[in-house]
């Protein structure tokens, strides 16, 4: 994806960046190129390389996209990202597996938790380790509770991208008194180390669930006030519906899970289709993408969309869980010195953005031989470099924003 | 197609008049914001709460158990084995690098003593790198300070407890 | 203002052995910098009143540090700004570099000279006074087109020319909505058509009649749009995530744009309630404003209006999201252009007949002006 010697912004753009129009396939069709064919093979015509630097205000993180504009749609995009890799994948290799545990959260930091319960389930399947069934339901309850944060900061960041700054911070007041609440349990506001290989580090306790309840009823009060600012505003329909088309076919092509591909129409979702840890106890509904309600499959409004439902859900998915919880033990006894046999091991799970696939090999230290993580961000954000082509720049942040990404999920 | 025009104009009116009333009623609400607290003010924070370490050197039996547990090897523990103190091995130098530092408390739970702990003192600032805002450096003997000292003030840090102590000789890398 | 000091030269003989054009020089550079003064501090303010209106709709605290309630944050930012370090890129034009900020800042500061903040309290009583605003406003468009190209950087050029095409354009039923208002007064003399709006609050023309009431519509939207501001930032802050047309501004030159910004805002909050809202008049029937110390009061009314329209203008940036350039463009010539004509067309129509509405005047025939015209007097 990334072109070693590529200098974008250069002096030489008319020399490099010359489109006759004779000879080369247009990338894809467009009114510029067929009117640029009609006009003449010798009309030159130079495109503006443009660097959106790995430094900007949207929050996505060290993200740099490098495009050629032509004018104000985009010809070619090319993602260059690596900027915040921190070789988690080659730590895994160095230290034991509890050591690592901390590493995992900081690939998707606003998802931590989710990404500790894959991780966890991994090391757990490949070591024959069972886990207490009232931790596995404090686990989902975290879990769940960490999606309604994350999807609550992708809707709040995604109307800051498009210029609606007020839902971004009435997010917040919600997400803070979530992370509160995760803060109170685990003793960090973003990157917890609460999910251990075994078990969870502590149990809820008395008044810590009726906090949590009261933060589940202000959560579903007030999540109708972020659709009146986004969803149901006039302005932000038109800045996502019927933009950033991704459809079935081509996000299957490109890996792209979670809330993108449920927009393109697919009714996927881990949780309920390959149900892992205690999901299949649950009844939840899946949303998925619709044509119609103000725009069409697999744009970016349906994307939002399917956030906004998803917390409904979660809301719906922690109630069940908190009413069915069993007493019993947080942790499974474990060996003081954890090795896992030798063997290797695929597990995934469904994190807010996609699919988390954390892969162990394992030659029966207890360090891992090799540890490797599918991040969904970096399938979503891929998909881009075919899905821009002919939108215009503003439509690009739009477009980015949708895809809900975060860097260290990324480069990791 | 005035009528469609004109549904248009009325619906981007409508949908704008009901977000400017749903700020206008955010405008006499309470503001969620929690100030930053001024020197000496009370602040929440969890019962769990993984700031700054607390650590009690006299417990300390040097078992080195915490140093092997810490996922990016930023404890640095030292001896001296021609000592004896109450609680066993003599501990010279406990340091925490804080520019390593996760704050993922897994040196609390091997410890065996309980004497580390993960406190809640979280101001870290400091004017130079090496002047107590990185490391907190412990000396056994005549006299050690708990790490709820570290901060920025300037009688706080290495060096001036080093000074206050007699101890300038001691060079740690 | 001339009247004002012929009356202080003729009470003093000190003053009458001083060359009259001396006389009025001083007062003339004295109102400007007066105004100047009072711009830049109220657009101070400004920045201190949408900070902290927009932190209260965003259920937080604005700035509450510097001074009582945070009233002193100008003084902390413009502090900052000063001490920054100037940079000038190397490849920029350097002349035009520096002119820029000089002319963006005078379009916007120098049509407060024909703002009637009382009765006669205008620096610059002019009978050409809309026109005067409406075309120096104008003036910064050349001033962001400066900026744009002498910063010699791709996105600063795109940043620029997206701006220039937005402010232009809104420049049409802008100039359209406050010329139905003019039609309606039959002058563009600002005290005059303020004038016109005494006696009690259905004589404001935004009361008088439908087509006062949609152009003071179409005429905030256009300023909105014309200001860059509110749902019309897409070139500044889009430009934001590639930065505009004073990305390469540095410490106080970008203090100056800002500046600029927020006076261009607090001049057309005023305008449009010099305008559409009564200017210095109270509203109540019997109050006239107009004796020595009271039109001082007129002031204070004044402010009171304009301070509620920068209320609403702060109220609608934070509540909704930017529009995309091509439905800026969209709406202003598809949708507030037909509109702001048809405000024209219905004003002239209702001059035309001789309606008055709800007890108001309009312009009577020989008095001059549009109405005179119309009726067949003297161009």
């Amino acid at each position: 994806m990334s072109d070693a010697g590529h200098t974008p912004g250069g002096g030489d753009v008319a020399e490099r960046d010359v489109y006759t129009g004779a000879g080369e396939p247009a990338p894809s069709p467009s009114s510029v190129h067929e009117r640029q064919e009609l006009v003449g093979r010798d009309l030159r015509t130079e495109e503006l390389v443009l660097n959106i630097g790995p430094q900007h205000p949207a929050t996505h993180g060290v993200l740099r996209v490098v495009i050629k504009t032509d004018g104000e749609f985009v010809r070619e995009l090319e993602p260059h990202v690596g900027n915040l890799h921190r070789c988690a994948e080659k730590i895994g290799e160095s230290v034991p597996y509890y050591q690592w545990l901390p590493y995992v959260d900081r690939m998707d930091y606003l998802a931590a938790m989710c990404n500790e319960h894959v991780a966890a389930m991994a090391i757990e399947k490949l070591g024959g380790v069972e886990v207490p069934e009232r931790a596995e339901y404090c686990r989902v309850i975290i879990a769940e509770v960490q999606r309604i944060l994350s999807h609550l900061m992708a809707i709040g960041v995604y109307g800051l991208d498009l210029g609606a700054f007020t839902p971004f911070l009435h997010q917040f007041r919600e997400r803070e008194r979530g992370m509160d609440l995760l803060d109170h349990i685990s003793g960090g506001r973003l990157l917890y180390h609460y999910i251990q290989i075994g078990g969870v580090k502590r149990d809820f306790s008395r008044e810590w669930l009726d906090e949590l309840d009261a933060w589940l009823a202000s959560v579903e009060r007030r999540l109708p006030e972020y659709n009146t600012l986004l969803l149901n505003n006039r302005v932000f329909q038109q800045r996502t519906a019927h933009i950033g088309l991704i459809n079935e076919e081509t996000a299957k092509r490109w890996g792209v899970t979670g809330p993108g591909l449920r927009a393109a129409g697919v009714d996927w979702d881990l949780r309920r289709d390959v149900p892992y840890s205690v999901y299949d106890r649950f009844e939840f509904e899946v949303p998925c993408g619709e044509s119609g309600i103000a725009g069409e499959l697999g744009d970016c409004f349906n994307r939002h969309w399917i956030r906004v439902r998803e917390v409904e859900e979660s809301l719906k998915i922690i109630r069940q869980a908190l009413a069915q919880m069993p007493e019993g033990p947080t942790m499974a006894k474990m060996p003081k010195s954890f090795k896992a046999p030798k063997g290797e091991i695929y597990v995934r799970g469904e994190n807010p953005r996609g699919e988390l696939g954390v892969y162990i090999v394992s030659d029966g230290k207890p360090t891992a031989y090799r540890i490797r993580c599918r991040g969904p961000s970096f399938s979503n954000i891929a998909v881009i470099t075919e899905v821009a082509r002919g939108t215009m720049i503003a439509d690009l942040v739009a477009l980015i924003g949708s895809q809900d990404i975060v860097l260290g999920e990324v480069d990791r | 197609m005035l009528a469609g025009y004109l549904k248009n104009i009325w619906h981007g009116v409508s949908t704008t008049a009901k977000g400017m009333k749903l700020t206008w009623r955010h405008f006499f609400t309470k503001p969620t914001t929690i100030q930053y607290p001024d020197p000496g003010e009370e602040t929440y924070f969890s019962p769990y709460e993984r700031s700054l370490h607390e650590f009690e050197p006299e417990k300390c039996i040097v078992c080195f158990l915490c140093a092997k547990a810490c996922p990016v090897d930023c404890i640095r523990i030292e001896d001296d084995p021609t000592k004896k103190s109450k609680a066993g091995k003599f501990l010279t130098v406990y340091e925490i690098d804080y520019a390593k530092c996760l704050f993922c408390s897994l040196c609390v739970d091997p410890c065996p003593v309980d004497c580390i702990h993960m406190g809640t003192q979280h101001d870290l600032a400091a004017f130079q790198r090496d002047d107590g805002g990185v490391k907190i450096d412990f000396m056994n003997g005549e006299g050690y300070w708990r790490t709820a000292e570290t901060s920025a003030h300037p009688e706080s840090g290495l060096k001036p407890h080093l000074e206050r102590h007699g101890l300038n000789k001691e060079e740690d890398e | 203002m001339q009247a004002w000091l012929d009356s202080l030269i003729a009470g003093s003989e000190l003053l009458q052995q001083v060359p009259a054009g001396l006389i009025y020089t001083i007062g003339i550079l004295g109102a400007c910098t007066l105004v100047l003064l009072f711009a830049s501090l109220l657009a101070g303010e400004v920045v201190w009143l949408e900070r902290r209106v927009a932190g209260r709709m965003q259920a937080r605290i604005g700035p509450n540090r510097v001074g009582p309630q945070g009233l002193l944050q100008f003084l902390a930012d413009g502090l900052k700004l000063l001490g920054k370090e100037d940079i000038i890129p190397a490849t920029a034009d350097k002349a035009v570099f520096l002119m820029a900020p000089v002319i963006v800042f005078m379009g916007a500061f120098a049509a407060y000279c024909v703002m009637p903040f009382g009765y006669g309290l205008v620096p610059a009583d002019m009978n050409l006074g809309l026109f005067l605003i409406l075309s120096i406003t104008s003036i910064e468009v050349v001033g962001v087109i400066m900026a744009g190209w002498a910063s010699n950087s791709k996105w600063s050029i795109l940043g620029a020319m997206r701006e220039v095409a937005q402010m232009v354009s809104y420049e049409i039923p802008l100039g359209i909505a406050a010329l139905s208002v003019a039609i309606l007064a039959g002058t563009l003399n600002l005290t005059d058509i303020t004038l016109q709006q005494g006696g009690g609050i259905w004589n404001w023309y935004v009361f008088r009649g439908p087509f006062g009431f949609i152009g003071f519509f179409a005429f905030f939207i256009a300023a909105l749009a014309s200001l860059k501001r509110a749902p019309f930032d897409l070139p500044e802050a889009e430009s934001e995530l590639v930065a505009g047309f004073h990305t390469e501004y540095t410490g106080f030159r970008f203090a100056i744009f800002f500046l600029a910004e927020y006076a261009g805002m607090i001049l057309f909050a005023m305008l449009t309630s010099v305008l559409f809202l009564g200017g210095w008049y109270t509203g109540i029937p019997g109050i006239e404003l107009d004796g020595a110390g009271s039109r001082w009061i007129g002031f204070g009314v004044l402010f009171a209006k304009t301070s509620f329209l920068l209320f609403v203008m702060i109220w609608v940036r934070w509540s909704l999201p930017r529009f995309r350039i091509d439905r800026v463009m969209y709406l202003c010539y598809k949708v507030l252009l037909p509109i702001s004509v048809l405000c024209v067309v219905g004003a002239a129509a209702q001059v035309w007949l001789g309606i008055t509405l709800a007890g108001g005047t309009l312009a009577a025939p020989g008095e001059g002006g549009f109405a005179d015209w119309l009726a067949g007097g003297r161009p």
